[in-house]
């Protein structure tokens, strides 16, 4: 598939993304599927220099960039506004990295999720700490330490946000990459049609990071679903699980691992352990699916990956 | 404040908090957020009863902490919400990241804060560290010392930063003024109305004419950014004296940046602020009965500082007593500090005496007001420092 130009994105040309940068990409195809009738609540993150620095701005809609852990406290506020004053049509696009989602920004989110806000939250995530000088984080991945960085390097597997939403009841939840460009709009679309909060993890490549040429972004990323390491799948109200693209084969893990500088430190037994850790998070999400749909497995539901792989 | 005529309207026994919150009713807040604190709950509590009856149509969003209670207020003050929330202490204390960004946005957010003292070790009880501490955050502050001032002020608070487009902070004192009663003049709501029209800002996040706000500022441009708070701050001292006659003439109330009782041929005049300066009003009276020349300037608004206004009021042949319900570890009272800055060209620092008392909810009586005039008016020795007073070791 080949995405077609979008002279009318709202999120036009200019931006300060770096050749590969998911985040770029990512909400261009966010803000193709949301239309201009939104505003956006950027923390300190990528986004908040990607967009442009002051007076420029390569979105056609409202930003308003706020501190690390404060974007779904500003988001509903923006809500709040536009409930009292009648302009319940426009959207509100909270659009943050890993960092402050996963860790500084958890409690806000956890609030808003519980009063059910009408948002659409979305956390790409890069796995670093991009705007910290690449360092540790909850949301990160295990990446090869080097100089003043060597002792920063995570020794844990990444803490589960999807579930941890899912858990909040909240009405929709659900993964997405910028590799499934259909998968990622059609979710979009679909969370913009239930009221509520909504959370998507969009899996964002970053060259830069990742210690990948720029041009293999879009193909790591999809073998990051292939190899099941991020499954792209949705949870409706905490407990209907659908995997939503299902890999005709599934291949080892070290097809993501193998080609990023970050994970050249990586053994053969690390690479292993990955390998069972995500044989058993498959099985486990593939039981919720299961579950979901009384015990009949919902891989049914599952659309063919040929239809949307790009 | 001398109340020269009484408007229409009802009189009711209400304690601060309440006065608080029917001044956020009265003033047609649209979002409000909350989150729990001593003493500063009972505001909340009024708040969500107001719209919970209906009485106040307001987006009341209960949040999970002082720091998003401010976040939330930011999204919805740039989305051209009226906003209002309150805190105290600790509370404040978490919002300061936020202080600063809303005062960087340019929001003319309200917020009450009760005071209460910092920990560790904890104390519920009131002084003023919790706010002085957020001096420099580009927020106004006031300081209030009766409910009808806390109700009338919050008036004029909207009115003020939404002119100048800056965030103000209504600073009434833990428990001595929060819960105490006091008769209340609440006007009509057609009044209030008259005296604050809906508030209306070009500079607000609108899809239709699509803006950044906050964005990521290089060396080019964050300097001006930074002068046109400065800018604003100066500007608020003009208009706050216009908000003053303007609310004089809707409700008949006076008031000014400061507040004079006294002062004509006064030898020994204090400068506080607060419930603190009701106390030393009292004092004053007992002395002047006593044949005591003595005489009280409070400070009401504390950031923009009055330093015009007070150099007006300050001659050379009195000695001035500056009581401070609070302390910058290492330096002295922060009311003081201000004070000796305002006053610097006048060649006064030998008549200034700085005295921090009353922290965490001491009281402070009028008894004591005495003896400290009684202590600090004569002499040299006592010129030009600071001193603590009520320390018990």
């Amino acid at each position: 598939m080949i995405l077609p130009q979008n002279f009318d994105s709202a999120q036009e040309s200019g931006h300060l993304g770096c050749p590969g940068c998911g985040e770029a990409l990512g909400l261009r195809l966010v803000l193709d599927a949301i239309g201009s009738n939104a505003i956006m609540v950027v923390p300190a993150c990528c986004a908040s220099y990607v967009d442009g620095i002051w007076p420029s701005s390569a979105a056609r809609i409202p930003i308003l960039h706020v501190a690390m852990g404060t974007t779904a406290a500003a988001a509903a506020g923006i809500r709040a506004a536009l409930e009292v004053k009648g302009l319940n049509n426009a959207h509100v696009l909270a659009w943050a990295g890993g960092s402050g989602a996963f860790d500084s920004g958890l409690h806000a989110i956890s609030s808003t999720a519980e009063r059910n806000e009408d948002i659409l939250y979305i956390c790409y995530n890069n796995e670093s700490y991009v705007d910290m000088d690449i360092h540790y984080f909850a949301g990160g991945s295990n990446r090869r330490g080097s100089g003043a960085h060597a002792d920063r390097r995570r020794q844990q597997p990444q803490k589960n946000i999807v579930e941890i939403m899912a858990a909040h009841h909240i009405p929709y939840c659900a993964t997405a990459c910028v590799a499934y460009p259909d998968d990622l709009a059609n979710k979009v679309k679909k969370a913009l049609s239930i009221p509520g909060f909504k959370f998507m993890h969009l899996l964002s490549p970053c060259p830069t990071h990742w210690e990948i040429p720029s041009e293999l972004s879009i193909e790591l990323t999809r073998a990051a679903v292939q190899t099941r390491i991020f499954p792209l799948y949705e949870v409706e109200d905490g407990t209907k699980y659908a995997i939503n693209v299902l890999p005709e084969t599934f291949a080892p893990v070290s097809r993501f691992l193998s080609r990023q500088g970050r994970f050249a430190n990586l053994s053969a037994e690390t690479i292993r352990q990955v390998q069972n850790r995500v044989e058993s998070q498959w099985r486990q999400l593939q039981r919720r699916v299961e579950l979901s749909h009384g015990g009949v497995s919902g891989q049914a539901k599952a659309k063919p990956e040929k239809q949307t792989t790009p | 404040m001398k109340t020269k005529t009484v408007s229409t309207g009802s009189k009711m026994l209400l304690s601060g908090s309440q006065a608080a919150a029917h001044a956020v009713m009265a003033a047609r807040a649209e979002v409000i957020t909350t989150y729990p604190i001593v003493p500063q709950s009972l505001i909340a509590e009024q708040l969500l009863e107001f719209c919970s009856k209906g009485e106040l149509h307001a987006r009341y969003v209960k949040v999970e902490s002082a720091h998003s209670a401010l976040s939330t207020l930011i999204g919805a003050s740039a989305t051209g919400a009226r906003t209002f929330t309150a805190t105290s202490s600790q509370g404040l204390a978490l919002m300061q990241e936020m202080l600063h960004w809303a005062a960087g946005d340019r929001l003319p957010i309200v917020i009450a804060n009760v005071n209460r003292a910092l920990g560790a070790p904890w104390s519920i009880w009131v002084d003023h560290n919790d706010s002085l501490s957020q001096r420099d955050t580009g927020w106004i502050q006031f300081y209030v010392s009766s409910c009808q001032e806390v109700f009338d002020t919050i008036l004029q608070a909207y009115r003020l930063g939404e002119i100048v487009q800056l965030p103000v902070m209504v600073n009434l004192d833990g428990f001595y003024l929060s819960h105490t009663i006091e008769p209340t003049i609440l006007p009509e709501p057609a009044e209030v109305d008259a005296f604050l029209p809906p508030y209306q800002t070009e500079w607000r996040l609108d899809p239709q004419k699509p803006r950044s706000i906050g964005n990521l500022t290089s060396p080019d441009y964050y300097l001006e950014f930074r002068y046109k708070i400065q800018e604003a701050m100066d500007a608020a001292k003009a208009v706050a004296n216009d908000v003053y006659q303007k609310f004089e003439s809707h409700f008949g109330r006076r008031y000014g940046s400061l507040d004079c009782y006294e002062l004509e041929d006064a030898k020994t005049i204090f400068i506080t602020y607060a419930t603190m300066a009701q106390t030393v009003k009292h004092a004053v009276r007992e002395m002047r009965r006593e044949g005591k020349k003595v005489g009280l300037i409070r400070i009401r608004m504390f950031r923009p500082f009055p330093a015009e206004d007070l150099r007006q009021l300050v001659r050379s042949n009195c000695r001035y007593i500056v009581l401070d319900r609070n302390v910058s570890f290492g330096a002295g009272g922060i009311f003081g500090q201000e004070i000796r800055a305002a006053l610097h060209s006048q060649a006064l620092d030998s008549s200034i005496v700085n005295i921090t008392l009353g922290l965490g909810g001491r009281d402070v009586a009028p008894a004591m007001i005495k003896e400290i005039a009684a202590k600090y008016s004569e002499g040299e020795a006592f010129a030009g420092d600071h001193y603590w007073e009520g320390v018990r070791l």
